[in-house]
């Protein structure tokens, strides 16, 4: 059975996100399986939708003049109430469905969305006879709220907000969601829950090791022999602990001497923990790399992979760091709990408590053996759960069931 | 010229009812030609589902407020 695929997401491609890994590592798959796959996405440039595939673009300008006039018209007559914000997304929305017709939609036997906008919006304008299946990566209502976009819950928006993620997840035939933590969030918006199927992300772990093993050119801090290299690779943002890691490793510098860490990334918290590093006097302990695109060698280079972020979904550095064989220390936030099974293949922590990580980075570098018996499990199980092929085969399986239920896999094969 | 006029006269009625309210816009028919051709029968803009939710969110929260 061949199947002629469209990947569609609102989302700009390329970028350097989760999702278009995902995207890639799909097509990827699915291509050796022999089967064909198109993806249709903003240009980078958000004036222009496009194959990535062909290049065939469509500038939105013109479909969006007259969305944009039309939407106006009818909010300011029928819906006065309804805010910029919402009468905003709903043109961009609009203008994105009305500007895929364009794409010859029909030519596909299933379309694959991956995002709530896009799977709306597809889901009005296909052809009723191809099926629809959805990734729903992550939730976007509550990012609203921490980007100050929406600032209630008491709000028109915050309902907007959770209407589409509400119609995101439930538009298609069937939908896809790479945590149970993210498929307990959709059910609380009262999306049913045998609509939803968990497929965790996989990566190309052949891909990744060759990766780890090509030298870097880059700046390595001199290490000393026998030093323990914790490393921490994540923005320096608010949500991501780092400050919790300061005050974690202050305390562990009282207990031990013999680490260092590497902060992987920049963001606007780069000088405040600067300044907490001279404050807790951990210059010679605490060096920060920057923004840098040899994360697998560096971390190939390091022991403890530390993640102490305050919400996350599904990161790909536990992927990463337990097929490279290292020690992850994860605080239990979102889906991390289902990637990582405590003092079995990584060891977990509470979110925001600078404490618990400190007596755990302790447990780990007092007992070089248990953390290496861990680090050998998590890369046991990391092999089997991240491989690629489990992602293909759990979202082929998607497909056939889909196309079964429309009775159109006869018509393939 | 006649004929092109007429097609473009039906082409605008067309369009219009993807919108099932009256206003005055502009169309250039031609690209929306080929976009109508595509769409689902049934298809309008605003998406119904999402305004009368909206309109009953707001009543909702008109009447929380009044409380």
């Amino acid at each position: 059975m061949r199947v002629k695929i469209l990947f569609v997401t609102y989302w700009y491609l390329p970028h350097t996100g989760g999702v278009h890994a995902y995207i890639n590592l799909l097509k990827k798959e699915l291509l050796k399986e022999g089967h064909h796959v198109d993806i249709l996405a903003h240009h980078p440039d958000m004036d222009k939708i496009y194959m990535l595939t062909t290049g065939k673009y469509i500038e939105k300008e013109q479909i969006k003049e007259v969305v944009y006039g039309k939407v106006l018209n009818y909010y300011n007559r029928y819906q006065p109430y309804v805010e910029p914000w919402i009468r905003w997304k709903e043109i961009e929305r609009y203008t994105f469905e009305l500007v895929c017709t364009l794409f010859q939609l029909d030519q596909y036997d299933l379309i694959h969305t991956q995002d709530i906008v896009s799977t709306r919006a597809l889901a009005r304008v296909k052809p009723k006879h191809v099926p629809l299946v959805a990734t729903i990566h992550g939730l976007v209502a509550t990012q609203h709220l921490f980007t100050g976009e929406i600032t209630s819950k008491k709000s028109l928006p915050w309902h907007y907000a959770c209407l589409e993620e509400y119609y995101g997840a439930t538009s298609a035939d069937a939908t896809i969601v790479p945590t149970e933590w993210v498929k307990r969030r959709l059910s609380k918006l009262g999306v049913p829950a045998n609509h939803l199927t968990t497929i965790p992300y996989a990566i190309d772990i052949d891909q990744f090791k060759r990766r780890c093993a090509t030298p870097t050119e880059r700046y390595i801090p001199f290490t000393e022999k026998g030093k323990t290299i914790i490393l921490c690779p994540a923005p320096l943002l608010p949500f991501q602990g780092h400050r919790n890691l300061m005050e974690a490793l202050a305390l562990l510098k009282e207990r031990h001497q013999n680490f260092v860490c590497w902060l992987v990334g920049s963001g606007k918290l780069d000088q405040e923990l600067l300044a907490l590093s001279y404050r807790f006097r951990l210059e010679n302990h605490v060096h920060f790399l920057g923004d840098r695109p040899d994360t697998a060698q560096l971390m190939n280079h390091s022991d403890i992979i530390v993640l102490p972020s305050t919400q996350d979904n599904n990161p790909y550095f536990i992927m990463e760091a337990q097929v490279a064989g290292k020690l992850v220390v994860s605080s239990n936030t979102g889906s991390t709990p289902e990637m990582i099974e405590d003092r079995i293949t990584g060891l977990l922590f509470p979110p925001k408590n600078s404490r618990k990580l400190a007596d755990i980075l302790d447990l780990a570098l007092s007992n070089t053996i248990w953390r290496k018996h861990i680090a050998e499990q998590g890369f046991l199980s990391g092999m089997k759960r991240w491989d690629s092929r489990t992602l293909l085969n759990n979202t082929l399986a998607v497909y056939h069931h889909t196309l079964e239920k429309r009775g159109l896999r006869k018509e393939i094969n | 010229m006649e004929a092109k006029k007429v097609i473009r006269s039906e082409t605008r009625k067309v369009i219009n009812r993807l919108f099932p309210f009256k206003d005055g816009h502009a169309f250039d028919p031609g690209l929306w030609a080929v976009i109508l051709q595509r769409l689902p029968e049934g298809y309008t803009i605003p998406d119904a589902q999402f305004t009368s939710e909206l309109k009953r969110m707001n009543d909702e929260l008109a009447r929380i407020d009044k409380i």
